[in-house]
């Protein structure tokens, strides 16, 4: 985007009203936002985006002051914020002479890392290295470190002479008296002896409150420093490689879905937030697998061939799937065991999924294509839930207008189970299969796994804007909703499903995508968040911005939420979430895609 | 997403964006399940806007690399997993009979004894989000001598056992012949250089061949004689609506080549559109004297810029301000074919003059940067969409003309779009442009 504003031209001069009037529009959003999005969660604020009704905009202004509303936090977690970013980038340059002005002068600090560490994971090729709970509290633990000192130990164990990367992002703040006190997730890449290193820490910071906030102290609450034994990363970006000749081709895949909003009309379904997902699965017969990518509106569908040299050629067209429909989703599953792949395609914008035969591996043919209903298609996931020898199918449908309210928002269009009647007819069941209920919600993904180990099917939901379904296969062709009594109803922002019995005790558990907010997480662990409202909505509301959610089974049935123990809430914006054992050690590990837009303009909502 | 979040993000801010990807390690210790957090070592915390996750042993080295989709560029990312050997692996690719059971044996439930544990797998077609992962299914064993007895529950319920499999081998298995047979993986093992994916350098300028199947109002405008004219009287031929300053030499330059190459014009300047303009429209006037220029010329106002840039923003997501210079290429009807934001050179302008004389379905191909073709018949526009995105503007005395003036009554999207202005004018107290609308609507009922 900021490519095609650059240089050549200059942008028309507005009046000085009107651009004071777009400056002062631009920072009340700016600062409204994050409060904006929390007063959502109180179902104060219509978010219905439907383009029937024109939209009112008052109650955003009633909510843009934050002194008023008791939001001054979010000023201060932003000034502390730019303050930390500024000795994040003193750690990596090392420029530390002179102690910023934001120091206060008689600014200490504990110790950077506790001693001793204790290794914990030592399996080729990560160590993992954490406080011992034998580690002594007593020594060392005074604040005696000055600020030049605390750059200089968290520089001290890595090389100096690559750069290293250190990062900060604020979630919790506390009014005190004269002070305020942040905590921070602050970490640090580098390499020592040649190894990549990171550490991943929690700090609790103490500030002045002033017009510029000043740093009192530090104290680092949590630490943990994992070692690559190798000198390259574990992975390597190959993309160029593989894809070479369809980089060289045109500029389909170096054009992000923002660099289409001004290229091409968005009445062919071009969206802002890119959910257009990727297949793996051998399309030609020939034994690998081939990927297939889904793209905007007015954009074709890509299905990469795997060549014998691991480069891919692009053959949607010659098969057939060069579809310019918004797509979001693909599968490819043997839908009338013939032993070739056939494909169901989810069309985002007008609800629909289409069938398409594969026939003689070299074409696909639209066999089936569901009516247009009001929706997103999204996720899709294949199973034979009946037992009849034929593969079934679940299409996760996502609202189009507002959800409403927005933390359990039931009003968004139901999903669709559909059955595999032979002949490429395909019937939705959904009403007479038991699974009508709770199911008006914001679906983003689901995947089957035969949970109870009882022989047949279930199928996990996550749900955006509230709870989720777990639906437990009766044998009898019905479903039963039993994720209240599992445990995992998980009311948050659900946006992927994936099952694993990652502490092998013979029991899949379940990791969910949600979303991770600083500014959730800031505004609503404190006090005067919601101060008419009772514990339960508050633990809500801290629940909506927690982030990922691991369920573990247990040994009598249900689950337990074990995601804070497990240490991986912090998941970001997350999408795909997914269990991977990327070290093959047997056990699986944690992969989470995430990030929601990224656009050329530094600046972040 | 609330409207005008949309609105900021559509001019160009961020949103939760340059996030990096994350990946947790499973230490393997049932009493201490906290993950280690290896997003940054591991190297696969790309800063994208990551969607889409799919694993699959794409060079069949033995261990997972991953494909990721992402709404921003490169849309795709394919990540080489370099572990190193030790830890061991079997991966197993199952056929189910067919019959009573799917050819894809998707449902089938692997038991792997490894050491003194047994680990669960199940064959899955679609999972985590917008993806599907190898239908291959992998195991890693650790630093095992070799697997022990593995278990298929078939979905039917049937159960085959196999034994002395090899570690670091491949196998496939079908269901019902006892046979777990080697997989021999292509010889030809690909070896991929590191490289970052470029990005095309791009020249700033955009064209975008639009269907927009919605005329321009007749925006009047002042010419250098202090004459109202109107962008109307203009039409008898295509024409090139093209916004300038005195100010932008790539517009000067851009008119000179318009000139000498004879192609139609209205140039509109938005010199001293207002008071802040550091420039009077006499600039403009001087500049076109001493060049010389004779097309047709004269003042962008306000309202003329509020009109293109809300035309602009219904047709596109961005809703950057349009720049200087900004062309439009207009038929006779008065419908927008093309739209260049930064100069354009006159071969391109006469070149996309052919376009006009297309088919509509020929016309909509152009207006898309790659061949393909539609499911469904994509929607177009129509001109009460204009009437009601003006609305959704606020510009309700612009919308009320377009729709009195554009959209007869009766014709699709008339009453929608009367009914919403109505109740917009009713909250705004417009009691003005009520009356219009009541006006407006009696000529439905002619009788």
């Amino acid at each position: 985007m900021g490519n095609d504003t650059n240089g050549e031209f200059q942008p028309v001069v507005l009046s000085l009203k009107v651009r004071l009037l777009i400056i002062a529009a631009l920072l009340t959003l700016v600062v409204a936002v994050p409060f904006f999005f929390f007063c959502w969660l109180w179902g104060m604020v219509n978010v219905d985006v439907a383009e029937a009704v024109p939209v009112q905009q008052g109650p955003v202004l009633a909510i843009d002051d934050p002194s008023k509303d008791g939001w001054e936090t979010e000023v201060l977690s932003a000034q502390a914020l730019k303050q930390l970013k500024q000795i994040a980038r003193e750690v990596e340059s090392g420029l530390a002479e002179k102690q910023p002005s934001f120091v206060a002068p008689d600014f200490r600090s504990g110790p950077l890392r506790p001693a001793p560490l204790n290794v914990v994971y030592d399996k080729f090729p990560f160590m993992v290295e954490r406080e011992s709970s034998s580690s002594d509290k007593s020594n060392g633990h005074e604040e005696t470190r000055s600020y030049s000192e605390v750059i200089q130990e968290l520089r001290s164990p890595f090389s100096h002479e690559q750069a290293l990367r250190v990062s900060v992002k604020v979630f919790r703040i506390f009014l005190e008296e004269e002070t305020f006190v942040t905590r921070e997730f602050v970490s640090i890449l580098g390499t020592t002896d040649g190894h990549p290193v990171e550490e991943n820490a929690t700090w609790k910071t103490r500030w002045s409150i002033g017009k510029k906030p000043g740093l009192l102290s530090l104290q680092v609450e949590d630490f943990e420093r994992t070692t690559l034994k190798k000198t390259r990363p574990l992975f390597t970006d190959c993309t160029t490689a593989v894809l070479k000749k369809e980089l060289e081709k045109n500029n389909q895949l170096t054009n992000g879905v923002s660099d289409w909003w001004s290229r091409l009309q968005k009445i062919y379904g071009v969206g802002r937030n890119g959910q257009h997902g990727v297949a793996c699965a051998d399309v030609n017969g020939d034994g690998l697998d081939d990927v297939f990518l889904c793209h905007p509106g007015g954009v074709p569908n890509q299905l990469f061939i795997r060549q014998p040299d691991g480069t891919v050629v692009n053959r949607a067209k010659e098969v057939g799937v060069d579809w310019l429909d918004q797509t979001s989703s693909a599968l490819f599953v043997d839908l009338d065991n013939d032993g070739d792949q056939d494909l169901v395609m989810g069309i985002s914008g007008t609800g629909q999924n289409a069938v398409l035969e594969n026939v003689g591996n070299t074409r696909l043919e639209v066999r089936f294509l569901s009516e247009k209903i009001r929706g997103y298609t999204r996720s899709l996931s294949s199973a034979d839930f009946d037992n009849d020898g034929d593969l079934d199918f679940y299409q996760c449908l996502y609202g189009a207008t507002g959800p409403v309210p927005f933390h359990d928002a039931n009003n968004g269009p139901a999903n669709r189970l559909w059955r595999n009647d032979g002949d490429w007819k395909f019937t939705d069941i959904t009403e007479k299969a038991g699974m009508d209920v709770n199911n008006r919600r914001f679906s983003l993904a689901a995947a089957w796994e035969d949970f109870d180990n009882d022989g047949d099917q279930d199928l996990y939901v996550a749900n955006d804007f509230g709870r989720n379904n777990l639906f437990e296969n009766l044998g009898n062709g019905e479903f039963e909703d039993i994720a209240p009594e599992m445990r995992v109803e998980d009311s948050a922002g659900g946006m992927s499903v994936s099952f694993s019995d990652f502490d092998h005790d013979g029991k899949m558990d379940l990791y969910i995508g949600n979303m991770f907010s600083s500014a959730g997480n800031r505004i609503s662990f404190q006090e005067n968040f919601n101060p008419r409202g009772d514990q339960f909505s508050r633990s809500l509301f801290q629940r909506f911005a927690r982030g990922n959610t691991l369920f573990r089974a247990r040994p009598d049935g249900g689950f337990e939420d074990v995601s804070v123990d497990a240490g991986v809430t912090m998941g970001r914006w997350a999408w795909s979430s997914r269990f991977v054992d990327v070290n093959n050690d047997s056990f699986d590990d944690l992969c989470i895609a995430n990030g929601y837009i990224t656009n050329a303009r530094k600046h972040d909502l | 997403m609330n409207l005008r979040m949309n609105r900021l993000i559509s001019s160009g801010d961020s949103f939760s964006g340059n996030e990096r990807n994350c990946l947790y390690l499973n230490v393997g210790n049932p009493d201490q399940i906290r993950f280690a957090n290896i997003s940054a070592v591991s190297g696969f915390d790309f800063p994208d806007d990551g969607r889409g996750l799919a694993s699959t042993d794409w060079d069949f080295d033995g261990d997972l690399d991953f494909w990721i989709s992402n709404r921003n560029a490169p849309r795709i990312r394919f990540l080489r997993n370099d572990l190193p050997e030790g830890n061991r692996f079997l991966q197993v690719k199952l056929n189910g009979n067919g019959t009573t059971c799917n050819r894809d044996a998707i449902g089938a439930r692997l038991e792997l004894d490894v050491g003194d544990t047994t680990l669960l797998k199940t064959v899955i077609a679609g999972d985590s989000f917008l993806a599907q992962s190898s239908k291959w299914v992998h195991f890693g064993l650790g630093p095992v001598d070799g697997p022990g007895e593995l278990r298929v529950r078939w979905p039917d319920g049937t159960l085959e056992t196999f034994k002395a499999l090899k570690p670091n081998s491949r196998y496939q298995i079908t269901q019902g012949e006892n046979v777990a047979a080697v997989w021999p993986p292509p010889q030809q093992s690909p070896v991929f250089e590191h490289r970052e994916v470029e990005r095309p350098s791009r020249s700033g300028a955009i064209r975008a061949v639009v269907k927009s199947n919605m005329p321009l109002p007749r925006l009047e405008y002042i010419d250098f004689e202090g004459r109202k004219r109107s962008l109307r009287e203009h039409l008898r031929q295509p024409i090139v609506l093209n916004l300038w300053a005195s100010w932008c030499t790539p517009c000067v330059v851009e008119l000179s080549e318009f000139q000498q190459e004879a192609i139609p014009v209205l140039a509109l300047t938005v010199d001293g559109i207002n008071a802040e303009s550091p420039t009077t429209h006499e600039d403009a006037k001087k500049l076109l004297e001493s060049r010389g220029f004779e097309f047709p010329a004269g003042l962008a106002s306000e309202s003329i810029m509020i009109w293109l840039q809300a035309y602009h923003d219904l047709l596109f997501t961005d809703t950057q301000p349009l720049p200087v210079p900004t062309s439009f290429l207009i038929d006779t009807d008065g419908t927008v074919a093309a739209i260049y934001k930064g100069a354009v050179s006159s071969e391109r302008i006469k070149a996309d003059h052919t376009l006009l004389t297309n088919s509509p379905d020929k016309f909509r191909q152009q207006s898309l940067p790659f061949e393909g073709k539609w499911l469904a018949k994509p929607p177009d526009h129509k001109p009460a969409d204009f009437a009601y995105f003006l609305i959704l503007e606020d510009q309700l005395d612009m919308s009320l003309h377009y729709l009195s003036e554009f959209v007869p009554v009766g014709t699709r999207g008339f009453g929608i779009t009367i009914d919403a202005l109505e109740q917009k004018s009713h909250v705004s107290e417009r009691k003005d442009l009520l009356e219009r609308i009541r006006h407006l609507r009696s000529r439905s009922f002619p009788f």
